[in-house]
């Protein structure tokens, strides 16, 4: 290394820790929790110690229920167990009711425990609930990922699809992505042309609409989506002004459908279209389009072959960012939107404060990461200037 | 282009055409001039005299506010850019910068819907022309400022305009460079036998390369007229001045003889002028005497004014000696020599004689406000 690449080094090291603690590390802690599996084995220490001696296939060996009865002795009011029962009755109802059960029945048991357990209660008995124990007292494992895809796993280690009514995630996700797809479409239909006027203004027009952009860009997101849930709701201002023109008789269902959920989104949004788009625009000068005209191209022509493709850029990098923000969308849609147009932040934000299963808000958010990152690059691959050529250029 | 008729007098005609931006300042103001078929015609004048705002016209960008624009005999003042087919060189090349070389200057061949085979031989020959056709396949943005302007070029002739207009199209090259460019844009003129109009503001690019010149001020032509015509007879104090460079004497006219007259400067002295503005006695003029109009030495002869000068300053300029002279009564005179005429080594403090041809001493009225 020589003496300026490392001074270069030194000027770039608080980016780079920066970056190291803003941007990586939640990331890669988020991709762990969504792996993390520490409910069982700290709940049920010897338990897992037996099950990992155990090939998983009948008989099940005794010294599994021996030390299974030993930690459900030691776990009388311990908190870890009750976190375990709450994680393994999400992979599967009725489990958290047989912990307890034999928990209660733990200090009468008598030796052999296997045969005691079943008298429990028979699910005891089957092979298939220590398979399940067994495959959970992993400290890692692909369940929340799988249940963020609508699968599980079976106890004897293949995929399936879990049962349809429990089967919400791929359409939560696919519900995302159209949202997204059509908000960013939306956005660039209305913000291209209001972004070439804006262009063409000059002098004080230019910085008053300039203004009409901006302000609304500088009220929280949380304000204007509050706005829109008052104008938009039943006895709103939308509503009055179409019962007063006659348009309609009763008050229509504006607030918490999905066109809701666009026109608040796609404005809280445009902005962020707008923006790096004018500034493209900006720097095109009157001579490209004039030079088009000279050469013989009409308006029309002119505008497809030489001012659209010039202006790509903006219109990728604008589309990049309000498709970006839309997939992560929580506040608006939650407000304006039915539970049928809720997004995946809807659920990451439940499974983070409500029902506190931590590793499934980890799976979700990394899936969602992954997924934009994949539509990202495959938009990339097949967008003329949305990247690759346009860059390598300049 | 039919090479049998006569080139057309009135090719292109403004009549009295008017511009305004604003309704109030007339950037331009009534411009009558022709252009003939196959002539090399250079609007030159300083910044903001309408020079481009003409040439605007004329492509179709803006339209005037008064007067008619005639191609051919035909008026063309509402017909859009792209039907009028001039070929286009703008300042700062206004290459596509999303298409290749070659799609560049195959765009005007798209766009005027030449057979395929037929585009793809022109693009050939038309880099070719301007000696490009190793960087067909490079984008604009990874050219040099000369290469872009030869693709500029080839852009805007390859589809055989019926003229091209080019504004500035060296402005943004190094001396060297705009030099060459110079040469090659006059040459494919001459191959090509095309009619051109050209702006700039430099006057020497003017004068190499045009079969005339219009000097423009303040919207108006001043003089238009071969370069020669325009730079050895200027037809007003502001063209003069404008072209090359002058010593300027101010006084009162004492006497007149035919065109010549007698200019009695502030301190008494007398000198002999040209009169190109009418002059009458008694009224201010001024004389001017460019350079290296002025010699060393000689008697004093029929049509000459010689004056014993004192060398205040001199100058090496390589080519040629610049010396400052101070002359009683004149004030500081500036002069320019070969070198064959300097070897009598002219030394700071020296007295000599020096004169000049009343005849290429113009006289003018004095400048007046500025507009
Ligand atoms: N689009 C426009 N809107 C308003 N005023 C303009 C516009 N274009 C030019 N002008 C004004 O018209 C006048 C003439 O401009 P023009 O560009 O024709 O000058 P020019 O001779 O080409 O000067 P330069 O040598 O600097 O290019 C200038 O005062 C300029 O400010
Ligand atoms: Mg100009």
């Amino acid at each position: 290394m020589t003496r300026n690449s490392k001074a270069g080094l030194a000027l770039i090291a608080p980016l780079l820790v920066l970056i190291l603690a803003g941007f990586v590390l939640p990331i890669a802690s988020t991709a762990l929790k969504a792996f993390d599996n520490p409910e069982v084995s700290a709940a049920l220490p010897r338990t897992t110690v037996a099950l990992g001696q155990w090939d998983g296939a009948a008989p099940l060996p005794d010294a599994v229920p021996d030390a299974f009865v030993a930690d459900l002795q030691d776990a009388m009011g311990n908190r870890a167990f009750g976190q375990m029962t709450r994680r393994l009755n999400f992979e599967e109802s009725g489990m958290r009711s047989l912990f307890f059960k034999a928990r209660r029945a733990a200090p009468g048991l008598e030796r052999p425990y296997a045969q005691a357990l079943a008298e429990v209660d028979p699910e005891w008995g089957r092979i298939e609930t220590w398979q399940m124990l067994k495959t959970h007292s992993n400290p890692y494992t692909a369940s929340y990922v799988l249940r963020s895809l609508d699968l599980r796993m079976e106890p004897d280690g293949t995929i399936v699809k879990v049962e349809p009514e429990q089967a919400i995630f791929v359409d939560l996700f696919i519900r995302t992505f159209a949202i997204s797809i059509w908000v960013t479409v939306i956005a660039v239909l209305l913000g291209y042309p209001t972004a070439y006027v804006l262009s063409t203004l000059k002098g004080r027009m230019e910085s008053l609409a300039l203004l009409c952009v901006l302000v609304p860009f500088w009220i929280s997101i949380l304000v204007r989506s509050t706005a829109w849930f008052i104008i938009l709701q039943r006895e709103g201002p939308i509503n009055a002004a179409l019962q007063f023109a006659g348009l309609i008789g009763e008050p229509q269902a504006i607030i918490f459908t999905r066109p809701a959920v666009y026109i608040a989104m796609v404005h809280v949004l445009l902005p962020f279209f707008i923006l790096p788009l004018l500034s493209v625009m900006k720097r095109i000068r009157a001579d490209y389009v004039r030079a088009a005209a000279s050469l013989g191209a009409r308006p029309w022509q002119q505008f497809l072959l030489v001012y659209l493709p010039m202006t790509m850029p903006g219109v990728a990098a604008g589309a990049l960012m309000v498709f970006m923000l839309s997939v992560g969308f929580y506040v608006t849609p939650a407000l304006v939107g039915g539970l049928r147009d809720q997004m995946v932040s809807y659920y990451i934000a439940y499974f983070t404060n409500t029902t506190i299963n931590l590793g499934m808000a980890a799976a979700l958010s990394l899936l969602l990461l992954v997924m934009t990152g994949v539509l990202v690059a495959v938009a990339g691959k097949l967008m003329p200037g949305m990247g690759g050529k346009q860059g390598a250029r300049s | 282009m039919s090479s049998e008729n006569p080139p057309k007098e009135q090719f292109v005609r403004f009549e009295g055409v008017r511009k305004s931006y604003d309704g109030t300042v007339q950037v331009v103001r009534d411009l009558n001039l022709s252009i003939r078929e196959g002539e090399f015609l250079t609007l030159l004048g300083p910044s903001g005299s309408g020079k481009t705002t003409t040439l605007m016209m004329l492509a179709g960008f803006e339209k005037p506010t008064a007067g008619k624009i005639l191609f051919d005999g035909q008026v063309i003042n509402d017909m859009p850019t792209y039907k009028r087919n001039f070929g286009m060189v703008f300042q700062n090349y206004a290459l596509f910068p999303h298409m290749t070389v070659a799609e560049n200057v195959a765009f005007p061949l798209r766009m005027h819907r030449f057979p395929k085979s037929e585009q793809a031989e022109r693009v050939t020959r038309a880099l070719d022309m301007v000696q490009l056709h190793r960087i067909a396949d490079r984008h604009p943005t990874q050219l040099s400022g000369g290469q872009q302007q030869r693709v500029a070029l080839a852009r805007a002739l390859v589809f055989e305009p019926k003229m091209v207009l080019m504004d500035e199209p060296l402005g943004a090259l190094d001396k060297q460079l705009r030099e060459h460019m110079q040469l090659e844009i006059r040459a494919l003129h001459e191959k090509l036998g095309l009619t051109m109009l050209y702006v700039t503001h430099d006057q020497s690019e003017a004068l190499t390369m045009s079969d005339r010149v219009a000097i423009f001020n303040d919207g108006e032509i001043q003089h238009i007229d071969a370069p020669s015509e325009v730079y050895d007879r200027p037809r007003n104090a502001f063209v003069a001045k404008f072209m090359g460079e002058n010593n300027a004497v101010e006084g009162t006219v004492t006497a007149r003889d035919g065109d010549v007259i007698t200019l009695r400067t502030a301190a008494g002295r007398d000198l002999h002028g040209t009169a190109v503005d009418d002059l009458a006695i008694g009224q201010g003029a001024q004389v001017l005497v460019r350079p290296e109009q002025i010699s060393l030495g000689g008697l004093p002869a029929d049509g000459f004014d010689s004056f014993e000068a004192t060398v205040a300053d001199k100058i090496y300029h390589g080519d040629h000696l610049r010396i400052v002279l101070e002359i009683a009564g004149l004030g500081q005179v500036t002069a320019t020599f070969a070198h064959a005429e300097a070897e009598l080594h002219p030394e700071i403090g020296q007295t000599l004689t020096i004169r000049w041809r009343i005849a290429n001493a113009l006289a003018f009225a004095p400048d007046g406000p500025a507009r």
